[in-house]
């Protein structure tokens, strides 16, 4: 008995010193999800996404083939970048525009999800010349980031200011409510001021831009020109390639919105001698009966936050003839 | 028996401990890297991890994939970010280690909502409906709004490759800017990861026609502990000592058992050496009756506890060596040191009368001489050339040896203290039987000076009768009238000492009496040293 009773102390001691031996299996203990959203991109990786751009875009350039662009442009900058490649192909040697890839400023959106949209504040390509707003946009998970746009910043402005690239910067939709003016309010507001000009009930709303004075005196320009042998009506209504927005460090928003401007002239018993640039676009220099010209207008305004009495500024714009048709 | 068994078990137990703890340490002990591997599902070509399983058992982790046939990818993302890139397509998730070496993966099934053609797939969902895909809903609605061209290219794959088999390919991670690292090649790519704060997540995925289910393997470097090597084998070797001590316990207090029987022969040994006296007859009887009683006892009490038995002969022999010193040296030289009572009370020097006391120191130290190249007689060396020499001038001063051994005052003592000494030569004899063949021829050497034989002579040696008694006294036989000793000695002590006799013949010198030995070798050293000086 007292054998049997010792062997099997002993017996669940040596079970329980092997029990003892064997170290538990390691858990996964992963970082809580946090509760601020960190930026969709590091730094490293939004450089990199330049890269890639800018990688695609000399190819492209290169060979003035606007499908090569489609790995990594897209929407308003893929059909300006396809006209300045027909202007080029047409002699233009300054049609294209220089679009640098090295960052000065990055402003990366807290998302996780999509689409994402990342805007960057180019070094100037050039001395003396303005830097760029670059907005690029990832549609999905598998897709990749896309240059969606390029603006040219009007000299002067000075871009509000936005959190640093580790922190991010909140995505703002194109319906949001907590800035003065809603993204896509931003444009038809813009729209109506160029439609109505002074006689807009916007005009205070928004600070005066070369782009809206570029814009009048064009019109102005040709309505000199056609005088009194034909009309001329100019439309502007906001692009169906849409607005993005970023937001920025005091709660306002950068918003990138499309317009465009249809400007249809009809000729009487006269022809229009018409400049390089739509002659390229058009393949003939001289039309006798009618005129189009599509432009497509990129904008980007700096919205202030809801509550704020600010004005929306015109940060910058790019404003580029994308068709043109005419007999 | 069970005192037995249990030492036994108690040794057995400390072994087990010991070959524990160094199992702990060799066999068992775990790997310099862990590693572990998992793979996909069969007809899915990506595996994702999840957060936290990169940095799960190291800081560094090395992530292998392989795959049989084509390219093969890893990507590492936010985890949020891959979950989104894989979406609803099927793949594996690594959730963890199933043990030491393989992964804890979990099958996850295409979704089928967020694309029309998944529907019609029949084929894929049983294979998958094991497995419960809840965790994917969040990543499908991230990317359902997203549904552009670009969703539907990286689905169509996913669905092709179940059903029709036709030119799509599996999705390809390859580039995607949603990674913050990646390594791509063929059959068998690594890529190395320190951990970062925040949720990440690598992505292996099998690109190309045909891919085949990828494997991945995270390795990562482990700190290995022993914490069991030390305390096993101390333990352990704790409890093997004390199941041994036990066991020679046991044994030993078994051997004394059977040793006590023979008992008889010790008494019967010293008949033929000579004729016993009435008094040496009358004890050998007491002896004999003693050791019967004693036996008897044991018999009695057999379980009682060894140990106990040696112990009042040891403390009794102690007793014994104590006083001699005390009585020899304290009568001869007051002034002695240590050193020199040691030797004193075994040689005939120490039998110098107290009245040489006052004699001068020079004396003294000449007698102290004397004495110790007495004791020394058996390293046959010293003996021709320096034993003449120091003899040859003390002889005056020794002269009065011979005349006071007569009335020194414990005639009983002086008679085993004799005995004692020839036991000591004889001992040293059979010790050095290897060099000097002849143990006897000493002392006649050390006869040939005056003093010292003098006194022993008279004592020992004439007649045969007391040299038996001598011999006899030499094997702890008590003394004829030692008061203490016939009493407690005689049952144990010559047991002991007679025991090895029998079987051996070279111990017993050296165990029955402990002390005379150490003695010997200290009065050499003076010998050498003097020639030294001279």
């Amino acid at each position: 008995m007292r054998r049997t009773a010792g062997l099997a102390a002993i017996g669940a001691l040596l079970v329980g010193a092997l029990a003892a031996c064997s170290t538990p299996l390691p858990v996964p203990q992963p970082d809580a999800v946090p509760a601020a959203v960190p930026p969709a991109l590091s730094a490293d990786q939004a450089e990199d996404v330049l890269d890639g751009v800018a990688d695609v875009l000399a190819l492209a350039d290169e060979a003035r083939d606007p499908a090569m662009l489609e790995p990594r442009v897209t929407g308003p900058a893929a059909t300006i970048r396809a006209v300045e490649y027909t202007l080029a192909g047409a002699g233009d040697e300054d049609a294209l525009t220089a679009i640098p890839a090295a960052a000065q400023t990055l402003v990366l959106p807290t998302t996780d999800t999509w689409p994402r949209t990342v805007m960057v504040v180019t070094e100037p390509p050039e001395d003396l010349q303005a830097p760029l707003l670059l907005t690029l946009v990832q549609e999905s998970p598998r897709a990749q980031y896309r240059l969606w746009s390029w603006v040219r910043l009007f000299p002067g402005v000075s871009m509000p200011a936005t959190t640093e690239p580790g922190i991010g910067s909140p995505p703002v939709a194109p319906d949001a409510e907590d800035l003065a003016v809603a993204p896509t309010e931003v444009v038809n507001q813009y729209v109506d001021l160029l439609t109505n000009r002074d006689q807009s009930p916007y005009a205070a709303a928004f600070t005066a831009d070369p782009l809206r004075q570029g814009i009048a005196q064009t019109r102005d320009a040709f309505v000199g020109v056609v005088g009194a042998n034909g009309s001329l009506t100019e439309t502007y209504q906001p692009d169906a390639a849409g607005v993005q927005a970023i937001g920025t460090a005091d709660g306002g928003a950068i918003v990138v919105a499309t317009i465009r401007t249809v400007t249809t002239i009809s000729l009487v018993d006269s022809t229009l001698k018409i400049g390089d640039q739509t002659a390229a676009l058009l393949g003939t220099d001289t039309v006798a009966s009618s005129l189009e010209i599509q432009w497509l207008s990129v904008v980007a305004f700096a919205v202030p936050p809801a509550g704020s009495d600010e004005p929306v500024e015109v940060l910058g714009a790019e404003h580029s003839r994308v068709q043109v048709t005419g007999s | 028996m069970i005192q037995r068994a249990l030492a036994t078990l108690l040794c057995l137990v400390g072994v087990a401990a010991i070959a524990l703890g160094v199992a702990s340490a060799t066999v068992w002990r775990a790997d310099d890297v862990l590693v572990a591997t998992g793979s996909a599902a069969p007809g899915t070509t990506m595996i994702v991890t999840d957060p936290g399983v990169l940095d799960l058992a190291a800081d560094e982790v090395t992530v292998t994939a392989r795959a049989r046939t084509g390219r093969v990818v890893i990507a590492l993302g936010r985890t949020s970010d891959v979950e989104a890139w894989v979406g609803g397509d099927a793949h594996t998730r690594v959730t963890g280690l199933a043990d030491w070496h393989e992964l804890a993966t979990e099958d996850v099934a295409a979704a089928p909502s967020p694309t029309p053609p998944a529907d019609g797939e029949e084929g894929e969902a049983p294979a998958d409906g094991e497995v419960p895909a809840d965790g994917e809903p969040p990543a499908d609605e991230g990317e359902a709004p997203a549904d552009g061209e670009a969703p539907a290219d990286g689905e169509a794959p996913a669905d092709g490759e179940a059903t029709d088999g036709g030119p799509a390919l599996p999705p390809d991670p390859t580039g995607s800017d949603l990674w913050v690292d990646e390594a791509v090649g063929r059959g068998e790519v690594t890529f190395d990861w320190t951990a970062t704060d925040g949720r990440w997540s690598v992505l292996v995925a099998a690109t190309g026609a045909g891919a085949a289910p990828p494997t991945i393997s995270l390795a990562w470097p482990q700190e290995v502990t022993t914490p069991w090597l030390w305390p096993g084998v101390v333990v352990g070797g704790l409890l093997l000592l004390a199941g041994i001590a036990w066991w020679v316990l046991i044994v030993v207090a078994t051997r004394r058992r059977p040793a006590a029987e023979p008992e008889p022969e010790p008494a019967e040994l010293p008949v033929p050496a000579g004729q016993l006296t009435r008094r040496q007859l009358r004890e050998l009887a007491e002896k004999q009756q003693q050791t019967r009683r004693t036996r008897r006892e044991r018999r009695d009490v057999t379980s009682r506890f060894p140990m106990l038995v040696p112990g009042p002969s040891r403390r009794a022999e102690r007793a014994r060596t104590q006083e001699r010193p005390e009585e020899a040296a304290a009568p001869t030289t007051p002034a002695a040191t240590p050193a020199v009572p040691a030797a004193a009370p075994t040689t005939p020097a120490a039998g110098t009368p107290a009245a040489e006391a006052p004699a001068s120191r020079r004396l003294r130290r000449r007698a102290r001489e004397e004495a110790e190249a007495a004791a020394a007689p058996t390293t046959p060396a010293p003996t021709p050339t320096t034993a003449p020499e120091p003899f040859g001038t003390p002889e005056p001063a020794a002269a009065p040896v011979p005349t006071a051994a007569p009335d020194d005052g414990a005639g009983e003592e002086s008679a085993p203290r004799e005995g004692r000494r020839r036991l000591r030569l004889r001992g040293r004899a059979r010790r050095g039987q290897g060099e000097a063949p002849a143990p006897e021829p000493a002392p006649p050497a050390e006869e040939t000076p005056a003093p010292e034989p003098a006194a022993e002579a008279p004592a020992a040696a004439p007649s045969p009768a007391k040299s038996a008694d001598a011999w006899r006294r030499a094997w702890g036989l008590p003394p004829v009238s030692g008061g203490a000793e016939p009493e407690q000695g005689p049952a144990q002590t010559p047991a002991q000492t007679w025991y090895p006799v029998a079987t051996t013949g070279t111990p017993p010198a050296g165990g029955s009496e402990a002390e005379p030995t150490p003695p010997t070798t200290p009065p050499t050293p003076p010998t050498h040293g003097r020639r030294d000086d001279r």
